[in-house]
């Protein structure tokens, strides 16, 4: 559909927009009204070309040096076993008429698939856009990748985050934090602020410490020196 | 073999131009480092692209295709070492460009796509005003992938690995300024670590048990079956009879290997649970999506699996899990790209499905085959999405399809190269007589897991139905 199908007008809002911040100001776009498809400039065409002869030619060119005799072309960069005769075994099944629909099957299938392409997008135009339309489990199962991103979504995107949540606000803050360095902080704050409580400034509250003190140590030494 | 010059230009010149056009952008301006880039990854393609057709047709070292029996000529691989990185006791890396059979076909394809997206983008981001970063990031890219082909020991690997996934983030959230590139960017990134997690423990399971983390030497002693003593993990003993304890298991260690690499392929190669972030991927420029999540960052799974064939070789259960996943992957993204609406997601699950074949070829032992995919659909999957890109860009960057349409009209030569890309995808052709390019891999590839399913490896019947089906 990209390239027969009737083409749908520009809609300037639904810019998929990677990039307009390279491309708003086309230089052939002044001539047409910003909406008519055009050619790509050479430099692109060159790389389409010379790759169009890597697309028909490499295969047949190559085949027999990589694949049908790849056992030289290869040579030790690729090892098999004594026992892994896959690609000889690939000769003889092609002598064999009774494998023959091996190798036909691969074109059968390619040719009903491209027909059904052509008919799907070329003959009954909108079959294709109708058969999504009607939906069904199988197309919305395809649409949305097997819905691997929702699972990974709530599975791994979610977990994770749950299990960061936790360690981050738990873990870390709660336990780590409160106990470690939020917990000395707070103790010695705690402590300074009933130190400074007694500092009252009345002096006989001094004298008292200081008496209080000798009376302790007094006491102390006395009874370290073995009593009376 | 070329001249060793012109090997290193290939290697490190993109990565010297991605210096120049990054670090001195204010100097040269956005025209300088297109040309510095353009320039060194251009002439770097057609480099390796010659050294592939030596190769491959001619020249006194080259494969004679004609009348090779089996195990006639084997060529081995040249080591060019640059530097020793890492020397600590028998953890040996060396900064090295391995130059075999793999890398040469890796090194075509990465260089010459690369160098046409860099000339392609000269059109596509004509009018974006961090040209000069655009094509620094791209040729980063390419250093740092061929960094990863041409490593000779897991941990260059591993660097290189992780540089195109740097690359791969910085390009996908491009257009930084958007919300969608950026979320896109980030999921990526955090999807592949977790791939990335398994590549990692599976090369440290290979230092544990082989001592070594240099390709050479871990190879050859699969292949020849050698006695060895494990630095940890497990007792002495012929390499394929080592068993180690995994959890509550005792489990044989080339299979606890091949598992481990595997979920790094997963992750990198968009395979089934790890490939969420390959549709979104898309939010980057297409010139982007074409080289690297299409033609060469996502084959490196493939490329790794094919690189380590003796570890799956005798790993028949990491072989199978291989298959299994690819199989599935193949018919998963198949089904959901058809429902799709937005021309460049479709493709990208389209590349999902195409490296599920990949992988199940490897998986069923026709390594050839998956090497022959990749070879080939890099060629015809750049060339989709540049088409994509060109009537992207011819449609004033409209990217739903529902919303196209005529544009064979506009843009005829646009349709034309589509038209084989798409010929060629689903691989058109006569069997024994000719056809487009993805006839002959992808048909290499069904055969082959026929050809297994005869000899009963596992999943081998299922992939081949899938392989069927889905084509």
């Amino acid at each position: 559909m990209t390239f027969h199908g009737p083409r749908a007008e520009p809609d300037p809002h639904a810019s998929h927009g990677h990039d307009d911040q390279a491309h708003d100001d086309h230089g052939h776009d002044d001539h047409h009204h910003g909406g008519e498809p055009h050619e790509s400039p050479i430099v692109m065409l060159i790389p389409l070309f010379v790759l169009s002869f890597g697309a028909i030619f490499a295969g047949g060119m190559f085949y027999d040096a990589m694949f049908h005799h790849g056992e030289a072309f290869w040579g030790d960069a690729i090892y098999r076993a004594a026992d892994n005769h896959v690609i000889h075994d690939i000769d003889k099944m092609k002598k064999d008429p009774s494998y023959a629909w091996v190798f036909w099957a691969p074109l059968v299938v390619t040719v009903i698939g491209f027909l059904i392409a052509v008919l799907t997008y070329l003959i009954n135009r909108g079959f294709g856009a109708r058969l999504a339309k009607g939906g069904g489990p199988l197309h919305a199962m395809f649409e949305n990748k097997w819905f691997f991103d929702e699972i990974y979504d709530v599975t791994l995107i979610k977990g994770s985050r749950w299990l960061g949540d936790t360690f981050w606000k738990v873990g870390d803050k709660k336990l780590i934090d409160g106990f470690g360095p939020d917990g000395v902080t707070a103790a010695v704050k705690w402590g300074s602020r009933r130190l400074s409580a007694m500092h009252t400034g009345y002096l006989y509250h001094y004298a008292f410490v200081i008496i209080g003190a000798a009376l302790i140590f007094g006491a102390i030494l006395f009874w370290r020196s073995g009593g009376l | 073999m070329l001249p060793e010059n012109a090997i290193y230009f290939i290697v490190l010149a993109p990565g010297l131009a991605a210096l120049i056009a990054g670090l001195m952008q204010k100097f040269i301006g956005d025209r300088g480092a297109m040309v510095v880039t353009t320039g060194t990854v251009g002439l770097a393609g057609i480099l390796s692209v010659i050294q592939l057709f030596n190769y491959t047709f001619g020249g006194a070292d080259a494969v004679h295709t004609v009348g090779v029996e089996h195990g006639a000529a084997h060529a081995a691989a040249t080591v060019l070492p640059l530097m020793t990185w890492i020397d600590v006791g028998q953890f040996q890396a060396d900064w090295a460009i391995r130059v075999d059979a793999l890398s040469i076909v890796m090194m075509a394809v990465i260089t010459s796509v690369s160098g046409l997206v860099h000339l392609y983008s000269w059109g596509y981001m004509a009018d974006d005003p961090h040209r000069a970063r655009f094509f620094s990031y791209l040729s980063l890219f390419t250093f740092t992938m061929l960094m990863l082909v041409t490593a000779d020991n897991f941990i260059q690997l591993f660097f290189g690995w992780e540089g195109v996934g740097l690359a791969s983030y910085l390009l996908i959230g491009f257009w930084y300024t958007k919300d969608a590139p950026n979320d896109a960017a980030i999921k990526a990134f955090v999807t592949n670590r977790v791939g990335d997690f398994g590549l990692a423990l599976g090369i440290m399971a290979v230092f544990l048990v082989f001592g070594s983390v240099e390709f050479e030497p871990v190879l050859s002693a699969i292949k020849e079956n050698a006695e060895i003593v494990p630095l940890a993990l497990a007792e002495a003993g012929a390499v394929r009879d080592i068993v180690v304890p995994f959890l509550a298991w005792d489990i044989p260690a080339l299979e606890l290997i091949g598992v481990l690499l595997f979920i790094g392929a997963m992750g990198k190669s968009a395979q089934f649970f790890l490939h969420v972030w390959l549709p979104d991927a898309m939010e980057g420029p297409t010139p982007v999506s074409a080289l690297i999540h299409a033609a060469t960052m996502v084959t490196a799974g493939v490329y790794l699996v094919c690189l380590v064939s003796p570890i799956y070789e005798y790993a028949p259960y990491a072989a199978a899990m291989i298959t299994l996943v690819g199989a599935v992957t193949a018919i998963y993204a198949a089904t959901v790209g058809m429902a799709q609406n937005d021309i460049k997601r479709v493709i990208a699950y389209s590349t999902c499905s195409q490296l599920g074949y990949m992988f199940f070829a490897a998986g069923v032992g026709a390594y050839e085959a998956a090497m022959f995919h990749l070879f080939t659909h890099a060629f015809f999957k750049a060339l989709l999405f540049l088409g994509a890109g060109s009537v992207i860009h011819g449609h004033h960057h409209e990217q739903d399809m529902r919303r196209m349409g005529g544009a064979w009209k506009y843009q005829k030569f646009t349709y034309a190269t589509m038209l084989i890309g798409t010929v060629a995808i689903i691989g058109l052709g006569m069997p024994h007589v000719w056809g487009f390019s993805g006839f002959f891999s992808k048909d290499a590839i069904i055969e082959s897991a026929f050809a297994a399913s005869l000899v009963g490896v596992d999943f081998a019947q299922f992939a081949f139905w899938i392989g069927i089906s889905a084509a």
